[in-house]
């Protein structure tokens, strides 16, 4: 079938084999990921998920379309007034006016406003806070709007995307100037407890070795697989099993007709959830 | 511990700090019940990670402890008086605390200027390799009586120009600085050069009277504010490559709050300038008034930037 | 989940965020990278810029990078998959490898080349169609040895998979071709028009001309669509057929 056969053929995991390293040799300084790591005074870690040169980039362009809109619409009204020949000439400084306050401080005044976000940002679910998570301040704020002056030379913000891909925490030259950084602000779930299904029977609990102990990597890539075993074919999830199955069921001792059973009713006597009634 | 346990024994209290999180506590009480919620919560999440929880309970937990975090060190709100205090005492004290960058400054500035002036003024060929002929003749025409020659309602529209004009040039000249400190020195000495060439032309053409009526009551706070922006702008460059220690990173953090204050300081200078020169510099008033005016002018900058802040620790 | 075996951390994610860890790859393993831009990138600046000069800057060189492109992009499509997986990867056996899948590559690259000229019996509307459900070919072609026939099923099927990633690629891609165009047209104007002050010698694209520093932008763009499309396929192999897992339960048997 089709699995099987590109499977055997990933030369991705083929690259393990061939250079004859067992993978737990392999150890990452830092796992890459688009993430920073905050310590609060209390102790407490968390891990904010930065945004780049992606998210950014359609936050800037909807914040041009807005502007462009503004503009549309302040001169709409200076036209208007014009009609009234003295006031012709205070509509034109007017309209100036509004014309430097878009260029330089239309990023200040919605950050600043609406605790660091504009509407493109909101648009994408980015928001402008410290470098250590606490929120923005109107002179960051301040600075670094006004540094988009900078970063956006040469051609479209060719300095600040060199800038952001320089920094580990995408920063542009406004952001190092402000202390600032652009997290995105996903509300990540508490995912649901995993189902066991079907549940196990009576007669596999009889089966099953009194006690299986299982590391802790293991748990938690079983768990994922369990999670995830809905979005998976048939084929694709035996296939999967396939690759720690024989082996677990060798260390343990247990033993059933799919190798996705043999981890499922692992997984389910380690944790203590095979005795959950039907 | 296993996950169900672990989640449904404590799900009330991440449910009501995220309700305190969404919609924040108005009055104290709500303010100590959401501090006592968000301390259970660090715990709750110290717990989960040397209990080896699984990834999506520790981000969730990661997340929810963050917004908890930001919304107890919240920003500070702005106030009226800060606003006042910032400009008329702590940024004169910047600036005399930049002094140095402050006297590059006007060094590139106010040298070029003067080599403009008294070239443009001895030699016409040293003013054509500056200016073009359209330029020359535009700025004799612009200067050839005492008043400009602008309807009423075309003083707003000045002052809307210089605002757009004059502070973006100066806003350019700060950020600039990024660039290791040379943007702003090049902006400086190319406006020094260009604007002494248009005094020493005007000089030579007779014309020298009619320019300093007019330039007399803005150009100290039109030409202080191009200098003090050309200040930040190379102080930011500075503290990218002096970084006494610190990253690169850290260094440009450190001087933001100085920075921040400088620039402040440029916008009230030359917005001051745009007002001037925008109502009162074309205005009626015989030369003599005007000179007398210029002079106040200098002298009230002088002051404010001398004296502003002094005798405060 | 611990799959400790690979550089980037696995987890299912949007283009965008794809994006913003391709810009952190590229920088954390910058150095294979550049060399590899440098010598594939560099040999053709100058015939390139020699060309500009005797054509003028016709719009037709632009087709000089649309070509070249796919030749550019598979090394570093094969340089990418194997530098998730280790810290050096030395250049010339990996070459050595993309010149072995050549055949494949090649139907590949006219298996697209016709589809995109059969949609212009829908005037060219089918032609994004068209070109994101045969982008991963070469992926397929590389990393999983596979031929073309079923190259192009497979790519149908990652693509289909996943229609929002495909189409914000599409459009990713020729964003990223034409913001290293402008920003290399800058650059290069700049540098010799204002720095080194010796005006315009190639014209510029404001006066219509193709100008070697635009080409040079265009070519060096390939080997960051290669990069972003290498883990966009990744993230869609992670989100469909849950490699990530595979990824992780592999490792696990191997403990045991």
């Amino acid at each position: 079938m089709e699995w099987r056969s590109f499977h055997k053929n990933d030369e991705l995991i083929g690259c393990l084999r061939a250079q004859h390293v067992r993978p737990h040799h392999i150890v990452w300084v830092q796992h890459l990921d688009t993430t920073a790591l905050v310590e609060t005074p209390e102790r407490v870690h968390f891990r904010y998920r930065l945004a780049g040169p992606g998210p950014r980039a359609v936050a800037w362009f909807i914040d041009v379309v807005i502007r462009v809109v503004l503009v549309g619409v302040v001169i709409a009204f200076v036209s208007l007034l014009s009609i009234i020949p003295t006031l012709a000439g205070a509509g034109m400084g007017l309209l100036l006016l509004w014309l430097f306050f878009l260029d330089w401080g239309y990023g200040a005044a919605f950050e600043i406003g609406l605790q660091g976000r504009t509407p493109g940002k909101m648009a994408m679910g980015l928001r402008v806070v410290r470098a250590d998570g606490s929120p923005g301040r109107v002179p960051d704020f301040v600075l670094r709007n006004m540094m988009r002056g900078v970063d956006f030379l040469p051609g479209i913000f060719g300095i600040g995307v060199a800038v952001m891909w320089w920094d580990p925490r995408m920063r542009r030259l406004g952001d190092l100037v402000g202390g600032t950084v652009v997290v995105r602000e996903d509300r990540s779930q508490v995912l649901g407890t995993v189902a066991i299904d079907p549940p196990v029977s009576e007669e596999e609990r009889r089966n099953m070795p009194g006690r299986v102990v299982l590391g802790r990597d293991e748990t938690a890539i079983i768990e994922t697989f369990l999670r995830r075993r809905r979005r998976l074919s048939d084929e694709r999830a035996e296939e999967l099993a396939l690759l720690l199955g024989p082996a677990l069921s060798e260390r343990t001792g247990v033993q059933a007709p799919s190798w996705e059973r043999v981890l499922t009713l692992a997984y389910a006597r380690a944790t203590g959830r095979d005795r959950e009634a039907d | 511990m296993d996950r169900d346990t672990f989640v449904s024994t404590r799900r009330a209290r991440w449910d009501a700090l995220t309700k305190w999180v969404e919609r924040p506590p108005a009055d104290a009480a709500g303010w100590t019940e959401l501090a006592r919620l968000y301390r259970g919560v660090c715990t709750d999440l110290a717990s989960a990670r040397s209990m080896g929880q699984p990834d999506d309970v520790c981000s969730y937990l990661d997340e929810l402890a963050g917004r908890a975090h930001n919304l107890m060190y919240g920003a500070r709100r702005v106030s009226g008086l800060g606003i006042i205090s910032l400009i008329a005492s702590e940024f004169p004290r910047e600036l005399r605390k930049q002094w140095a960058f402050f006297l590059l400054a006007n060094v590139l500035f106010y040298g070029p200027f003067i080599v403009g002036a008294v070239g443009a003024y001895l030699d016409p060929g040293f003013a054509a390799s500056v200016m073009s002929e359209a330029g020359m003749a535009q700025l004799e025409d612009m200067y050839a009586s005492p008043n400009l020659a602008r309807g009423g309602g075309e003083d707003a529209t000045m002052a809307g120009f210089y605002v757009f004009n004059n502070i973006g040039i100066a806003f350019r000249c700060f950020v600039t600085g990024a660039l290791v400190g040379l943007g702003p020195m090049y902006v400086l000495v190319f406006n020094g050069v260009s604007i002494g060439t248009a005094f020493g032309h005007l000089g030579s053409a007779g014309l020298l009277p009619n320019l300093l009526a007019f330039t007399a009551g803005h150009s100290a706070w039109e030409l202080t504010g191009i200098v003090v922006s050309g200040t930040a702008g190379m102080r930011m460059g500075w503290s990218m490559v002096v970084t006494e220690g610190r990253t690169r990173a850290a260094s440009m953090r450190a001087a933001g709050p100085g920075l921040f204050r400088l620039v402040v300081g440029t916008f009230v200078l030359l917005a001051m300038a745009a007002l001037i020169e925008g109502f009162w510099s074309a205005g009626p008033m015989p030369p003599l008034g005007k000179y007398i005016f210029g002079l106040l002018q200098i002298g009230i900058v002088t002051a404010w930037l001398a004296f502003g802040g002094r005798g405060q620790s | 989940m611990n799959p400790n075996q690979c550089r980037v951390v696995l987890r299912p994610r949007g283009p965008l965020e794809v994006l913003d860890l391709a810009v952190r790859f590229s920088r954390e393993s910058w150095q294979p990278l550049f060399r590899l831009a440098a010598y594939m990138v560099l040999p053709f600046v100058i015939p390139l810029a020699v060309a500009a000069w005797f054509l003028e800057g016709h719009w037709v060189l632009l087709l000089a990078p649309l070509l070249l492109g796919p030749i550019i992009q598979a090394p570093f499509t094969l340089l990418g998959g194997r530098l998730l997986f280790a810290e050096a990867v030395p250049l010339w056996p990996m070459v050595k490898d993309t010149l072995r899948q050549a055949p494949v590559l090649l139907s590949g690259w006219l298996a697209t080349s016709v589809a995109l000229a059969l949609s212009g019996i829908t005037c060219f509307y089918g032609a994004p169609v068209a070109q994101m459900s045969l982008m991963y070919i070469t992926e397929t072609a590389l990393l999983e040895q596979a031929g073309v026939g079923r190259g192009v099923s497979r790519s149908l099927r990652l693509a289909g998979a996943a229609l929002g990633t495909a189409g914000v690629a599409a459009m990713a891609r020729w964003g990223l071709l034409s913001w290293f165009a402008l920003v290399g047209e800058a650059v290069g104007q700049s540098t010799v028009g204002f720095i080194l002050q010796l005006g315009e010698p190639f014209g510029s694209l404001f006066g219509g001309q193709v100008t070697p520093f635009l080409l040079t932008g265009m070519l060096l763009s390939q080997p960051a669509w290669a990069i972003y499309r290498l883990l966009l396929y990744v993230d869609v192999r992670t989100r469909t057929e849950g490699w990530d897992l595979q990824v992780g339960l592999r490792a696990a048997g191997l403990e045991q």
